[in-house]
């Protein structure tokens, strides 16, 4: 088992979770974050002064998959997340040592 | 109340008895069905002992459970339905049915509705009414459940509720094709959803359901929705996509409907394909799996017309017009007045597909039956007929309707009765990644290029711009002949340009073409290789393999065909085949060809005064004329190969280059070429195993080398140059060439530091699972192709730093790289290196060879 984060622009995520659903992917999680990568953020002039907004809105969608899985769903998620402009995001991948689903305790790939 | 465990372990008992029978190879519908109803009856049973209150409420299976159709893969989608209030105990059974089929791994795709929530449901989404119109009573209240349906179907009775449904599902089958006919899928297609996969089946059940309420295809034939020979095809399909999917998901253990290269590999052999006259047992098997998906693709569209046809009500709203034949064209669409004549006059057949040109129609959905059952009668007078001849021609000249007609003539089998070679490569695969399309279809779009070409669609440079004005009527004839035919020899062996030119010869007098025309036909169709694999393979700089080309093509006019046919041929392989290096290429190579054939005689230049002329180039560019003296000095010692191939300015900047290195111990540029191309020069003190390293450095960036010139110059200096691709990130490439650069100064310095990045690299990505055909790894040496060096070629497929090991290898065999040609079409790599040993000479010998072939072909078995 594989977790997989991606941070993604905001506006790609209904993209991007229509095309992990045709995958078929059970569940997922979304949270609203906020970074910055390689560009930094930016600057915003307000009212004649210039903030620098170091901290971009993203949104990072955790999901689980088993590992057959994985390529295709990172597949999914660069392919529809990818914009080709700075600020796309990245997608990390982490090795799951153990899952359990509480109610019934079900171990392993079976609990996804 | 449902006794929970009890059912849970019948169905999973079921399901596993399933997986067990498909093992091996049976029968997929009926399997399919038998599964889907033993699961029906089961669950049916569980609810028999159930005491509460019958009345109101429905068990209903829906999607592929409701068509009565699964695998034991198969998600199960069921549907509680109620009248108007939730019955207070369904929640709980809801409950303890799905968790129970949770728990034994079924997917279960549920929801509880009311028949008003229903009706809802099924207005807003069309996905949700095409899996609720086949719905079944698995358990509840009978009477209810056939209340439901009747009213339910009823919704649909009404006209403008169809037409928009039929809409939907026209909609529905184009949406499909977008996004399945593009090129992966052509090659790994998508049982269920893929074009002419079992979704297209289930179309045409909704249909019947909605228009007749009765998905079968016996209701369908009584409608004359579907022909006979149409239903039966359709039935035969079925099984046989169900017999695929069953043995899909059993080998992948999942759902997974694609048909991906591992496991066309695996159904192949357990489907009882074998290796034989259809080629690998793979191929074999992937002709019948198109032959099945493009006849239920043709039906299911022909259906669709048909039906839409029979619903519209204002008919004479369309303009019918009627044309000599006689034929009839309603509307848009074209069709037989009298069906019967053909029989006696089998011309109207080929005067039926020119018709359909000139007019620029569509076919009419019955003609397709007409053609085919009168196919018996087009006999050999008929294929000599000189009309039927001019008029095919016609068709094949038709710049825009050539290939929608020409489309037609295959699939209806017309073109095989007309040209009976055909039929050899109907449906034909070829297993790899390079070759997109079956050769019936790569034929009719390699005519369907040139057509492109000649409008000026290709790109606007010489000589393609102006090739349409340069050919006379007669020639165009014969070249696009050539192109439907090119490659007719395929399946018959090694050499399929042989044996198609011959092919080729029997149907020119066939089709009464003069002796020059045929000789041309033959021609073109026997050397449609020789430019993609010079322009590919050879050193263009070198004068051999361009005068053998010229020596091969004679004139220019043929070389001019040539060249047109070599682009249409390589387009229409698909994307991997064509690109601007390519291209680039094939059009140096075309104008030296051209040039040496415009002489004349066909005496290699005089090599001294072109040096001495580029030496006096280069001066005059020289800004400073003080330098002359050393400059003029330096290029004494530049070999002969480097200043003929080289622009004055190139020379000029690595000179400059050169200096740097009093200070440095490498010097390096990189600069864009057209396309994503970019050329960078590497200029250093020469060692051994150079290439190798920079190759190395290279490939540990990301980047794809394409080809690559090694000089040497007289006091060890060696200036490479290559052309590479692929640049990871476009938008920082600044850094990318900072980091080559400081890759290379560590690198040479110290040698353990191209081990380090080369690992990292080689590291393998747990996301790099892909699996391709492959073919055997192979090396050629060739001492014939070059009279200064010895060609190795090097065939295998693509894997991290494959380029790398090779060169490698070649170095520590003291052998020096002088020019490589690299190629990676689809996932096979073609390396052509350019070699001598260490004082300069030929590797003339066979134990060297055999020494070479060795060695690279064990060191090729160990990369992976």
């Amino acid at each position: 088992m594989k977790k997989i984060e991606a941070v993604i622009k905001p506006f790609r995520l209904d993209d991007v979770k229509e095309r992990l659903a045709s995958l078929g992917i059970k569940g997922m999680t979304v949270s609203e974050v906020k970074g910055f990568g390689r560009q930094k953020g930016h600057t915003e002039v307000y009212r004649g002064a210039e903030y620098v907004v170091d901290f971009l809105p993203k949104i990072k969608i955790e999901v689980v998959v088993p590992d057959w899985q994985l390529a295709e769903v990172v597949a999914a998620i660069r392919e529809s997340a990818n914009t080709g402009k700075i600020g796309d995001g990245k997608v990390f991948v982490i090795p799951v040592e153990e899952c359990i689903r509480i109610r019934t305790g079900e171990t392993g790939e079976d609990a996804l | 109340m449902v006794q929970r465990s009890n059912i849970s372990r019948k169905l999973k008992d079921l399901r596993d008895h399933f997986l067990q029978e498909c093992r091996t190879d049976i029968p997929g519908l009926l399997a399919a069905r038998t599964y889907s109803s033993n699961l029906q009856d089961a669950l049916g049973n569980a609810f028999s002992e159930h005491s509460g209150p019958r009345e109101g409420w429905a068990l209903v299976a829906v999607g592929g459970f409701g068509r009565g159709e699964l695998s034991f893969a198969s998600d199960l989608d069921l549907l509680f339905l109620y009248k108007k209030r939730l019955p207070p105990f369904l929640p709980e059974l809801v409950h303890d049915l799905v968790y129970g089929l949770w728990d034994s791994a079924f997917e279960v795709g549920h929801a509880i509705a009311s028949v008003s929530m229903v009706r809802n449901m099924v207005q807003n989404d069309f996905s949700i009414l095409t899996n609720y119109l086949e719905a079944r009573l698995v358990a509840g209240d009978a009477e209810f459940f056939n209340d439901w349906k009747r009213s339910f179907l009823k919704l649909y009775g009404n006209p403008s509720r169809r037409r928009r449904f039929l809409q939907n599902l026209i909609a529905y089958g184009e949406t499909r094709l977008h996004q399945y006919g593009e090129s992966p899928y052509l090659l790994e297609p998508n049982v269920k959803d893929g074009v002419g996969g079992l979704r297209d089946l289930h179309t045409i059940r909704w249909a019947g359901v909605v228009y007749l309420h009765d998905p079968s295809l016996e209701a369908m034939l009584k409608n004359e929705w579907l022909t006979e020979a149409e239903k039966l095809w359709l039935e035969q399909s079925y099984d046989f996509l169900w017999r695929v999917r069953l043995q899909l998901h059993q080998s992948s253990g999942r759902r997974q409907d694609r048909l991906l290269f591992p496991e066309q590999e695996q159904i192949a052999g357990r489907m009882g394909c074998m290796a034989g006259t259809e080629g690998s047992a793979v191929e074999a098997f992937m002709r019948l799996y198109y032959r099945c998906t493009s006849r239920v693709r043709r039906t299911t569209s022909f259906f669709l017309e048909r039906l839409d046809e029979s619903q519209r009500r204002f008919r004479f709203h369309l303009r019918r017009r009627i044309l000599p034949g006689p034929f009839l064209l309603e509307g848009k669409h074209l069709h037989f007045m009298e069906p019967e004549w053909v029989r006696k006059d089998p011309q109207l057949l080929m005067r039926f597909f020119w018709q359909a040109a000139r007019s620029k129609a569509h076919f009419h959905h019955n003609a397709g039956k007409i053609i085919r059952e009168n196919l018996g009668v087009f006999g050999e007078r008929e294929r000599r007929n000189p009309e039927a001849i001019n008029q095919f021609f016609d068709i094949l000249l038709d710049p825009e309707y050539s290939f929608h007609v020409l489309k037609t003539m295959l699939e209806t089998s017309f073109l095989q009765v007309f040209i009976p070679e055909f039929s050899g490569v109907r449906y034909r695969v070829q297993n790899d990644v390079y070759h997109v399309y079956t050769v019936d279809e790569h034929l009719l779009r390699t005519v369907h290029e040139l057509h492109l070409i000649e409008a000026g669609q290709v790109n606007g440079e010489e000589p393609l711009k102006s090739a349409g004005e340069l050919i006379s009527p007669e020639e165009r004839r014969i070249l696009y002949l050539a192109a439907l035919l090119h490659d007719i020899g395929k399946g018959r062996g090694k050499n399929h340009s042989m044996h198609g030119a011959m092919m080729a010869g029997e149907i020119a007098v066939r089709m009464g073409l003069n002796e020059g025309q045929k000789n041309l036909l033959c021609f073109l169709i026997e050397h449609h290789l020789i430019l993609a694999e010079t322009a590919l393979k050879r050193d263009l700089m070198d004068e051999k393999p361009v005068s053998q080309c010229a020596v091969t093509i004679k004139d220019r006019q043929r070389l001019l065909l040539l060249y047109m046919l070599t682009v249409a041929d390589s387009r229409a392989t698909g994307t991997a085949a064509w690109n601007t290096w390519k291209a680039s290429l094939l059009r140096e190579l075309f104008f030296k060809v051209d040039r040496l054939l415009g002489r004349a005689d066909l005496e290699p230049e005089d090599i001294e005064a072109r040096t001495a002329q580029m030496q006096r180039k280069v001066l005059d560019l020289l800004p400073d004329p003080a330098e002359s003296q050393k400059l003029s000095g330096w290029m004494e010692r530049l070999p002969f190969r480097y200043l003929l191939s080289q622009h004055p300015q190139e020379i000029l900047k690595h000179y400059e280059m050169e200096k740097q290195l009093t200070s440095r111990s490498v010097c390096f540029k990189a600069e864009p070429l057209e396309g994503e191309m970019w050329q960078t020069t590497v200029v250093t003190r020469d060692r051994p195993g150079l290439f190798a390293l920079i190759t190395g450095v290279l490939w540990a960036r990301g980047l794809n080398i394409l080809s690559a010139d090694i000089y040497t110059r007289e006091p060890g200096v060696a200036c490479d140059i290559l052309r590479v691709e692929r640049i990871p990130d476009p938008l920082h490439r600044e850094e990318l060439w900072v980091k080559v650069e400081s890759d290379l100064v560590r690198a040479l310095a110290d040698s353990s530091y191209l081990d380090e990045i080369l690992e990292n690299r080689r590291r393998p990505s747990i996301l790099e699972a892909k699996c391709h055909p492959r073919k055997d790894d192979k090396v050629v040496i060739d001492e014939e192709a070059s009279d200064f060096y010895t060609l190795i070629e090097v065939y295998t497929w693509d894997r991290p730093g494959v380029l790398h090991t090779i060169t490698n290898a070649l170095f520590e065999l003291d052998i020096n790289i002088q020019l490589a040609k690299i190629s990676t079409p689809g996932a096979q790599v073609v390396d052509i290196f350019y070699v001598t040993d260490l004082s300069g000479e030929k590797l003339i010998g066979y134990d060297k060879h055999e020494q070479i072939r060795e060695k690279l072909l064990g060191c090729l078995s160990v990369v992976c």
